[in-house]
């Protein structure tokens, strides 16, 4: 035999059993061996076992680019006998996977993983296709990045990537520092051109935003996202998919993977037909034509979820407290020459009328009940900036939620509000790097005593247990899109019990809205646990125009 | 183009360990030995290994031989091994104490390992002068010990024999 040198790659492997030790006759007789006679013995086989390494995964995925094609046919490069040897070896030496998790293992956490994290970790990595839906605060992003890291390390897999909203894709990248030092990700973002550098650094784990990945897989016809088959492809808020005609949905359908991760709080928003595009993903049969139950069944079998309440038995209790407030004089004026007019305009349209008209009117109204378009006053305003003061002096802080964006009624007119706090902002019109410093800012400097956010853009993702006060200014009527809201603050690490303030405006299409909705809710969730509504979906075209008391005329 | 990433800290900061076993799979007359190294977080580093076919002489009855040839065969490890290790552990079943310390015979501190047995925890048991506090391998024995890799790397290496030498009657054992 000759020495030789390998390098390692990844296998999948399972040690087998140990072996019986077989010297036992040895211990008793010890002969002096000097004097026995000497035979030649071969050169022992060396193998260096180490860490992966980059420039050999970029290798080994450029051979499969060369070799395999695109898209899901393709199949892995054969690996010669040696390389085949080496990969196995390395993989059957690594660390049992139970002593990686622990605090004495040898990969160090930077804080230990809870029970129940280490259960998520164990059946992400023990299954192909799974769907973490813990609920939020629980560390879906954490146990996805320390399964992806021990799967890197056992040398299992050699690539990830991971599919998130825009809006996070700063923080995936935090918590891989700090969760995964030695895992290097890139986050594919930019231009046209600077993504396509960016597909192909070296690195293990990859992170795109969900509108970055649909443009380039459906836009490109050479997509290096389609080039080679990811060893692990993770959908973070993989509700986002759920209409599965949508173009991100098929994006993420047409990314070939061996191992699938969904991630999310509320796998149903609305309906348990939300559910099947998250399904196909993963890879079961379409889903398209199942029976509800069918699709239950299917969802339980891929399904991992655990509440707060189970799991977290310390976490500060989370108070909801329902504010209904009566307009004041100039705000009930305004508020009412709206409806009237609103309504006399849907009766006498000259074209059919649809809901999105009545929607358009009600989006109208909410606006006025948020601030009076002629004076700015704000019952619910004068309300938050009470309480800001008083939680204020106690060393709180606070999120405020608004679905509306601009400087009339919404979170422009609550910074100017509420300024002495010194508000930061969060919306969607921020740039990517500007989102990461206000989030910085916020969670560094307790000056900022509030941050205001668009509902869209930071009600989903964010890590933002600074604040143990939410205040949403106006209803998105759907408890999922609120409780995902809330568990910004309401997560592992929140020290205080965590306030939520709803509020809604007395004798106006927000109270009418909201007590339909509830009574709806009570029924809907006889029948389907798990699952939540919203106004567009819950309330029918008949509910709708009733608001208004346009049921005999709507719909022309 | 390189890359700057932080690496896992190891055998630089930690030292590294050498885990020896030899596998004699009766009836056959081949010796299997194997050599891991490891840091001291468990993390592999080298993985040596050899076999050697124990002749049949009938002036030598195999409980006089085998001694000769395991210490052999181990010796060809170490000749392969291009890493200095701290320390070197051996499984307690490898032989006795004195014979470890004649014929294997290694220049640094060098222990048997004796599994957990009748509420005893696993312990090292060094067979040359124990290192003394301030050495690396003193460190790294309790580094390893507190890490619960004192029995288990043996197993590590028996797969990886079964592995590399996977016509050999595993099965019979």
């Amino acid at each position: 035999m000759t020495s030789r040198e390998g390098l390692i790659g990844p296998t999948e492997l399972t040690p087998g059993a140990a072996h019986r030790h077989a010297f036992p006759s040895l211990r008793p007789a010890v002969p002096k061996s000097a004097a026995l006679p000497r035979w030649s013995v071969g050169a022992a086989e060396r193998h260096t076992i180490g860490w992966f390494d980059l420039e050999e995964h970029s290798d080994d995925q450029e051979k499969e680019d060369d070799e395999s094609g695109e898209g899901e046919g393709a199949t892995p490069t054969p690996l010669s006998p040696m390389a085949d040897l080496l990969r196995r070896l390395a993989a059957i030496l690594q660390p049992p996977p139970t002593s990686l998790y622990t605090p004495n293992g040898f990969l160090e956490w930077p804080s230990p993983l809870l029970p129940y994290q280490r259960e998520g970790v164990a059946t992400l990595i023990g299954r192909q296709r799974v769907l973490l839906a813990d609920d939020m605060g629980l560390g879906k992003t954490i146990q996805a990045i320390a399964a992806l890291r021990i799967l890197f390390h056992q040398q299992k897999i050699n690539s990830a990537l991971v599919v998130c909203p825009a809006s996070l894709l700063a923080q995936w990248h935090h918590e891989f520092v700090t969760w995964a030092p030695d895992i290097k990700s890139v986050t594919v973002a930019g231009s046209p051109s600077a993504r396509g550098t960016l597909w192909q650094l070296p690195a293990h784990a990859r992170l795109v935003g969900y509108e970055t990945l649909r443009s380039d897989v459906l836009d490109l016809w050479d997509s290096p996202a389609l080039k080679a088959r990811w060893d692990v492809l993770i959908l973070d808020e993989a509700s986002r998919i759920k209409n599965r005609e949508s173009g991100i949905a098929e994006a993420c359908r047409r990314v070939p993977a061996d191992r699938r991760w969904a991630l999310t709080g509320t796998p149903l928003e609305n309906r348990i037909e939300d559910v099947a595009s998250i399904l196909e993903f993963l890879g079961e049969a379409s889903v398209a034509s199942k029976a509800p139950a069918d699709i239950a069944s299917d969802l339980r079998r891929v399904q991992l979820r655990r509440r707060k309440e189970e799991v977290l038995t310390d976490l500060p209790p989370r108070r909801e407290i329902e504010v209904a407030l009566d307009l004041p004089a100039g705000q009930r004026a305004a508020y009412d020459q709206a409806e009237r007019e609103g309504v006399y305009r849907l009766r006498n349209a000259q074209e059919p009328l649809t809901i999105t008209h009545v929607l358009e009117l009600i989006s109208r109204l909410k606006q006025i009940c948020n601030f009076d378009p002629a004076t700015g006053d704000s019952a619910k305003l004068a309300d938050i900036a009470q309480r800001m003061r008083a939680l204020s002096d106690t060393g709180h802080r606070a999120l405020i939620f608004s679905q509306f964006v601009d400087d009339t009624f919404g979170v422009g007119k609550v910074a100017e509000w509420l300024k002495e706090y010194r508000p930061l902002l969060f919306t969607g019109a921020l740039s990517q790097k500007r989102r990461s410093e206000v989030i910085a800012e916020f969670k560094q400097n307790d000056m900022h005593k509030a941050l205001i956010l668009s509902l869209r853009a930071g009600g989903m993702g964010l890590n933002l247990q600074a604040a143990s006060y939410i205040f949403h200014l106006d209803r998105w009527w759907n408890p999922a899109i609120e409780a995902q809201a809330d568990a910004r603050a309401h997560r592992l690490g929140q020290p205080f019990p965590v306030m939520v303030y709803k509020y809604t405006c007395l004798n106006t299409i927000e109270e009418r809205i909201d007590s339909l909705l509830k009574s709806k809710r009570r029924l809907f969730a006889e029948v389907v646990n798990d699952v939540s509504l919203d106004i567009g979906a819950a309330l029918s075209e008949q509910e709708l125009f009733g608001l208004f008391g346009l049921g005999s005329v709507g719909r022309r | 183009m390189p890359v700057p990433y932080r690496k896992t800290p190891r055998a630089a900061e930690t030292g590294s360990a050498a885990f020896v076993d030899v596998v004699w799979l009766e009836p056959s007359r081949t010796l299997y030995a194997g050599m891991l190294l490891m840091d001291g977080k468990g993390q592999p580093l080298e993985f040596v290994h050899n076999s050697m076919e124990a002749p049949a002489d009938p002036l030598w009855p195999d409980d006089k031989l085998l001694p000769a040839a395991v210490a052999g065969l181990v010796h060809t490890l170490f000749d392969a091994c291009r890493r200095d290790p701290d320390l070197i552990a051996v499984p307690a079943g490898l032989g006795s104490p004195e014979y470890c310390r004649t014929e294997i015979a290694p220049a640094i501190p060098f222990a048997q390992v004796a599994a957990e047995q009748n509420g005893m925890p696993a312990e090292w048991n060094w067979i040359n002068a124990p290192p003394s506090p301030g050495m690396r391998a003193h460190q790294l024995a309790q580094e390893l010990t507190r890490r619960g890799f004192l029995v288990e790397p043996f197993d590590r290496l028996r797969s990886a024999l079964r592995i590399v030498y996977r016509d050999a009657p595993w099965h019979e054992t």
